[in-house]
């Protein structure tokens, strides 16, 4: 197998040995650790997951660099939809999963830092972003898109929310009125 | 938007602040003197009535028998706020125009974070409404931090904070709506010059909790601060370079906060203890 990165509508950012991956067609944002920016900047269709295995021992310099934590490091990179197209794992190809890796770095001499990690967030749209809002909520951020949901005070005025923070249970800001979702 | 246009505008105001040019107009021209305390930080009358952004207010009359008259309150063509009360109106107002500057300024990117200066360099504490950004500033503040803002960091394309010292908007009890309060109020000042970051901190509220952060990499500081970028989505080829600049020479913790004084004194602290960067050297052009 020779694994390709996606290169289409990416935004990259390095941070030190990190990568920033910005997907302009899923508005997620991805944090690539050391371990799978190497893999990923290596996944040029060229070479074979043993290559990389083998470059990732040189640049890391430790030793339990197998072929195990580069299929490891794909499949992260194939679930963020950062590699090319979707390749079947080979039947006689070695697996490891990340609690695996992680006993078998830490056995290896503290590289638990190494093990394969993507960390994605679902970039805000602006109103998301901001607390121009007229009904708050708590400081949960993760709630669904709440676009035009409508905050009546029991005076009977319409508060149109324009922060997607407003949901279930949101407290309107302005005093002795209380807010239901309609 | 020509529906709106259509009503009968009677007085407006254009003023410009970070690059944004906004607009308001309203019905009624005694409203105008009304709504300049309600205007974002540093603004300046514009000299041209070309705006990116406008918000229209409509005052409504005296109500009779069986007849409500709303105000309405409109960002470019979208309705906002309707309410019998003035004074209502006149709040989501100052959101909307801190918003509108945030999505329309010029070489200028606004992260929703609470921001203090300390000895040369910024704490920044992103965070989205109501996460206590606010109470941590104040308490900062009070112990002799300068202040930048309660709303927004704005960093320029070095990744320097500079300053968007509106009013704190202080909430007495959870809940409660906020109170304006000037800094000034505080025993605190405002900062005028624009600062390396020295210190992110990442800090959710958890009644009892103890302050035992951990320290983020610079890529994990980037991504938190990406998270509550109001442009993220539409200019991410500014947002990446300039928050990486930021989160590089600064330190970022992140952890569960309880009592504010802690984590106040904490952060003073921290960024003391921190070896400052090396001065940046002046290009010599022979």
């Amino acid at each position: 197998m020779l694994p390709e990165a996606r290169q289409d509508k990416l935004l990259v950012q390095e941070v030190e040995d990190e990568l920033v991956v910005y997907d302009q067609e899923r508005d997620r944002a991805h944090l690539l650790n050391r371990t799978v920016a190497l893999v990923w900047r290596n996944c040029d269709g060229r070479q074979t997951v043993a290559d990389i295995a083998a470059l990732l021992r040189n640049a890391l310099n430790f030793p339990a660099a197998e072929e195990a934590l580069v299929w490891l490091a794909l499949s992260r990179l194939e679930r963020a939809h950062l590699l090319q197209e979707r390749r079947q794992r080979p039947a006689d190809a070695p697996g490891i999963s990340r609690r695996q890796a992680m006993r078998q770095l830490s056995l290896a001499g503290g590289f638990m830092a190494l093990v394969p990690t993507i960390t994605s967030i679902v970039i805000p749209a602006p109103a998301m972003a901001a607390s121009a809002c007229v009904a708050f909520a708590g400081e949960k951020v993760d709630c669904p898109p709440c676009l035009g949901t409508r905050c009546i005070t029991d005076s009977g005025d319409l508060i149109l929310g324009s922060c997607a923070v407003l949901f279930n249970g949101c407290a309107c800001h302005f005093p002795t009125k209380t807010c239901v979702l309609s | 938007m020509a529906k709106i246009d259509r009503l009968g505008w009677a007085a407006g105001l254009a003023f410009v602040t970070y690059g944004a040019h906004i607009g308001i107009r309203v019905n009624d021209p005694a409203v105008v003197a009304r709504l300049l305390p309600y205007l974002p930080p540093g603004w300046k009358p514009a000299a041209s009535p070309v705006v990116d952004y406008l918000c229209s207010l409509w005052v409504g009359g005296s109500a009779r028998p069986g007849l409500r008259h709303f105000h309405l309150l409109h960002g470019n063509a979208a309705l906002v706020a309707r309410t019998l009360v003035l004074e209502d109106v006149c709040d989501v107002l100052e959101s909307l125009l801190h918003f509108s500057v945030a999505l329309a300024a010029r070489r200028r990117l606004f992260v929703h974070a609470g921001v203090v200066g300390w000895h040369g360099r910024a704490i920044v504490i992103p965070g989205r409404s109501m996460s206590g950004k606010t109470t941590v500033v104040e308490a900062l503040v009070r112990a002799g931090a300068t202040y930048y803002s309660d709303e927004y960091a704005v960093f320029d394309r070095h990744g320097r904070v500079h300053p968007y010292p509106k009013p704190l908007s202080i909430r007495e009890k959870p809940g409660a709506p906020p109170r304006k309060c000037p800094v000034e109020e505080l025993g605190g000042r405002t900062g005028a010059r624009p600062l390396p970051v020295g210190l992110i901190a990442v800090a959710a509220y958890s009644p009892g909790a103890k302050w035992r952060p951990r320290v983020l990499s610079p890529g994990q500081a980037v991504v938190a601060l990406l998270d509550n970028t109001i442009l993220a989505r539409i200019r991410p080829d500014i947002a990446l370079p300039t928050l990486q600049r930021a989160a590089l020479g600064a330190t970022t913790l992140r952890g569960k906060r309880g009592e504010v004084q802690e984590v106040a004194e904490a952060l003073l602290h921290g960024l003391e203890e921190q070896p400052r960067p090396l001065p940046q050297v002046a290009q010599c052009h022979l």
